[in-house]
């Protein structure tokens, strides 16, 4: 049972491998620095620091990512069928995801003609 | 213990400890990003339950699309480097006793589920030693995976199966998109140009300038 | 599959098909007259098909095509048409006071996908098709809550019923994967079977225990209402009609579709469970409304407190109950349009409060008459609609001997009274400002007549409850 996903769980235990591995290994081999409380205070003209530089700040992304989202879903649903294709093709279900890929790809014409994919 | 057990009770460790994380840390940036952990590892425990399409979507939609938005939205929301207030001890106290509550039960539910299914694997051992031909076909269907992609793609397209829900799937994201877009585009070109002049010129001072509402002047 | 096997299903596919094209035309058409008229003309061809159209039942696979859906479907339809007109002034520049809506094309196509949602939550088989329809019905409102442009009410609107419906709804999902886990199917006459089976098993009472609650919140049910009246006041005017008659609708549609048959066996047990919620509504919504001065607020904690009545039917036998629900709702909503269109035109000049209605004895009279009729109809005042439909709820629950309750009911709706007749002074009685005469729009005064007989007619009339219990009583 495990095995059939052996080698998707070895990609997995590789890629975060790397990336912790990558992390670790600077920090052993890297040069030390000594810490200290002050060297880590942002510094300003020897002025102490009045406000908070991490600031919420607005994007225009939220609706791509909003968009993004719809469709991620869509192609989660079209993937069992993309999966199976040869073998669906044959049992008449083609009228059926003409039906839901007409109905998103309406969705997305309307998107495009409201211009909501237009960065203003 | 064999490894998939071992590497079962590795996961729910890891899973519980970054789930504890999502709720105790303070820095709401940190939470976003040991809630991603949690998903991961989600995904990887539906994959040992052989819910292919479940670990998909989990992957997909929750880790690639609603994290990258739960993490933009901490970032339009909240000071990074500010940590939240404590919550205060009754909220913590009511919030334990709820999680109390629901475990005993799911647990008492867990120890019924697990005696039942017990039961009817003996029974089946009971007619198998009678019956073969009925347990080898049980045993074939109990090899199919019901879950996996192929049938799952199959079941979605039978009539007799998931199509209308399939089909419903449709008309619901349609419906998303069509009120995501509404709702998103409020706020700016929210005033059809050419119908209120009246109203176009009060858009027209909240952009504050001339360039912005020419631009948005055409009517969606 | 013969293309003759389709014609039960064709309401369905005629109103998405309309729904598609009405989303269409908005793209091309400049002022959004052509989408407005093809709904209305849409809806009413629509109404007139389930009214008067194929009666055969017909099931596809998990859709059901029954007798009782397809009164469901019509007063959704209705609503939904009430709901378009209501919102013609509403788009209109100076039509309003708290500002003109834009868009009315995704208005109106939101609307009837939401409207399509409903379709499918009353026809649904199985568990998944009720979760979608459900869900599907909730959805667009998110949108169309925050439909006021550039309005903070509007906004708050929208983000509390995104929060509490997302909520709600994953209750409600969780609770069907308790069903789910317990019978181990999710079409409802295995569900039935297997209910009738074990009705002790503790799976079922979670997932029963998760359902409501998520059900509770989509109606509106007494410890789960507070989200009702900041959405309510937020929403645009003809967004809140929505909301109070097809929403609420679609929400009482659910909880008979689940409790009336799947669940049917265990319904006995839950009887102490409906009557504290419908206890707690009354009195929730009773008092709630007394201190209110925003129309919009008032018509939530109303609407609540006709929740608590409405809950009572769930005691009820089955057939019966599902006539009184539908027959109250009916009568409900008659009522309600009645007074969101009188809320329309006031709100043309002034806010929609209860000052706003101060001198309309004077400003038009006819007006003033027709409001008092909604209040007494509300307050279920014998000869109007109102009243019919109250009585049918207290008989449904009075047939199985729940004498107490009915009494803590009729005492409710006497508090109510109260209450209803605080607006009917504000109109006769407060001191008038110097406002001008009103005029109505030939759209309005049609409107206004036809809800103001049906007001009357259902009320000494019992025919049309006769045929609407025949046909939803199945």
């Amino acid at each position: 049972m495990l095995s059939e996903y052996l080698s998707f769980i070895l990609y997995g235990f590789l890629v975060v491998a790397t990336g912790v591995g990558a992390i670790a290994l600077s920090s052993l081999l890297g040069p030390k620095k000594t810490y200290s409380k002050v060297k880590f205070e942002p510094y300003e003209c020897g002025v102490d620091q009045t406000e908070n530089p991490h600031k919420p700040f607005a994007l225009k992304f939220y609706t791509f990512a909003l968009l993004f989202i719809l469709f991620d879903i869509e192609t989660i649903f079209l993937l069992p069928w993309a999966y199976g294709f040869k073998r669906l093709l044959h049992t008449g279900t083609l009228p059926a995801v003409l039906f839901f890929l007409v109905l998103l790809g309406l969705g997305l014409f309307y998107i495009i003609k409201t211009r909501a994919l237009e960065w203003e | 213990m064999n490894v998939r057990d071992a590497f079962f009770y590795a996961l729910c460790a890891l899973l519980l400890g970054l789930a504890v994380l999502t709720v105790a840390a303070g820095n709401l940036f940190r939470a976003a990003l040991a809630l991603l952990g949690v998903l991961l590892c989600t995904a990887v425990l539906f994959l040992l339950l052989q819910a292919e399409m479940a670990a998909l979507a989990q992957v997909m939609v929750y880790i690639g699309g609603i994290m990258i938005f739960v993490l933009y939205a901490v970032l339009l929301t909240s000071e990074l480097g500010g940590r939240m207030p404590a919550p205060s001890p009754v909220k913590m106290l009511l919030g334990v006793a709820v999680a109390a509550v629901a475990l005993g039960f799911l647990a008492g539910l867990a120890q019924k589920t697990g005696a039942g299914a017990a039961a009817a694997r003996a029974r089946m051992h009971a007619e198998s030693a009678t019956k073969e031909s009925a347990a080898s076909s049980a045993d074939a269907e109990a090899g199919v995976n019901i879950a996996s992609l192929k049938t799952l793609g199959q079941k979605l397209l039978d009539p007799k199966g998931f199509l209308i829900p399939f089909e419903l799937i449709s008309v619901l994201l349609l419906a998303a998109m069509v009120g995501a877009i509404a709702v998103a585009r409020q706020g700016g070109a929210g005033v059809r140009g050419g119908s209120e002049p009246g109203a176009a010129a009060i858009s027209v001072k909240d952009q504050g300038g001339a360039g912005a509402a020419e631009s948005r002047g055409a009517p969606p | 599959m013969t293309l003759a096997e389709f014609t039960p299903l064709l309401p369905d596919l005629l109103l998405l098909a309309l729904a598609l094209a009405v989303l269409k035309i908005d793209l091309w058409s400049e002022d959004g007259e052509a989408g407005f008229h093809l709904t209305w003309i849409g809806l009413a061809g629509l109404a007139l098909l389930l009214a008067f159209g194929s009666r055969s039942d017909a099931v596809f696979a998990d859709y059901h095509i029954t007798a009782a859906s397809r009164v469901w479907k019509l007063l959704f339809t209705l609503a939904t048409l009430a709901t378009v007109f209501l919102s013609r002034p509403y788009f209109r520049a100076g039509g309003n006071a708290r500002g003109t809506l834009a868009k009315s094309g995704a208005f109106f196509g939101l609307l009837l996908l939401c409207m399509q949602g409903m379709f499918a939550l009353v026809s649904a088989g199985n568990l998944i098709v009720f979760y979608l329809g459900l869900e599907l019905a909730t959805m667009p409102i998110y949108a169309l809550a925050a439909y006021q442009p550039r309005d903070a009410d509007s906004a708050e609107a929208g983000s509390k019923y995104v929060l509490m419906g997302g909520f709600s709804s994953a209750l409600t999902l969780f609770g069907i994967s308790f069903l789910y886990g317990a019978t181990g199917s999710l079409g409802f006459p295995a569900l039935e079977a297997a209910v009738r089976a074990a009705p002790a098993d503790p799976a079922l009472w979670g997932g029963i225990f998760f359902l409501l609650g998520g059900l509770g919140f989509k109606l509106a049910m007494a410890p789960l209402h507070m989200w009702a009246p900041d959405v309510y006041q937020g929403a645009p005017t003809p967004v809140m009609a929505f909301l109070s008659v097809a929403s609420k609708a679609a929400a009482v549609a659910a909880l008979a579709t689940l409790f009336l048959s799947p669940l049917n066996a265990v319904r006995p047990d839950l009887a102490p469970c409906f009557a504290a919620a419908a206890v707690l509504s009354m009195v929730a919504g009773n008092l709630g409304a007394m201190r209110q001065k925003d129309l919009r607020r008032f018509v939530a904690y109303s609407s609540v407190a006709q929740v608590g009545y409405m809950l009572l039917a769930m005691l009820g036998e089955g057939d019966g109950s599902r006539a009184a629900l539908v027959y109250n709702l009916v009568t409900y909503g008659v009522t309600g349009f009645a007074l969101y269109f009188i809320m329309g035109v006031i709100g043309k000049e002034g806010p929609e409060t209860m000052s706003g209605l101060r001198g309309l004895s004077r400003r038009h009279p006819g007006l003033a008459v027709l409001l008092v009729l909604c209040m007494f109809s509300l307050a279920g005042v014998p000869p109007l609609a109102g009243f019919l439909g109250k009585f049918m709820l207290f008989s449904a629950a009075a047939a199985e001997g729940h004498y107490l309750l009915v009494g803590i009911a009729v005492a409710n709706a006497v508090v109510s009274f109260y209450y209803y007749m605080l607006v009917v002074k504000e109109a006769y009685i407060a001191p008038p400002g110097e406002a001008a005469a009103i005029r109505l729009r030939p759209l309005q005064i049609m409107v206004l007549w036809g809800l103001g007989l049906a007001l009357l007619v259902l009320g000494v009339c019992p025919a049309p409850a006769d045929w609407l219990a025949r046909a939803a009583g199945n």
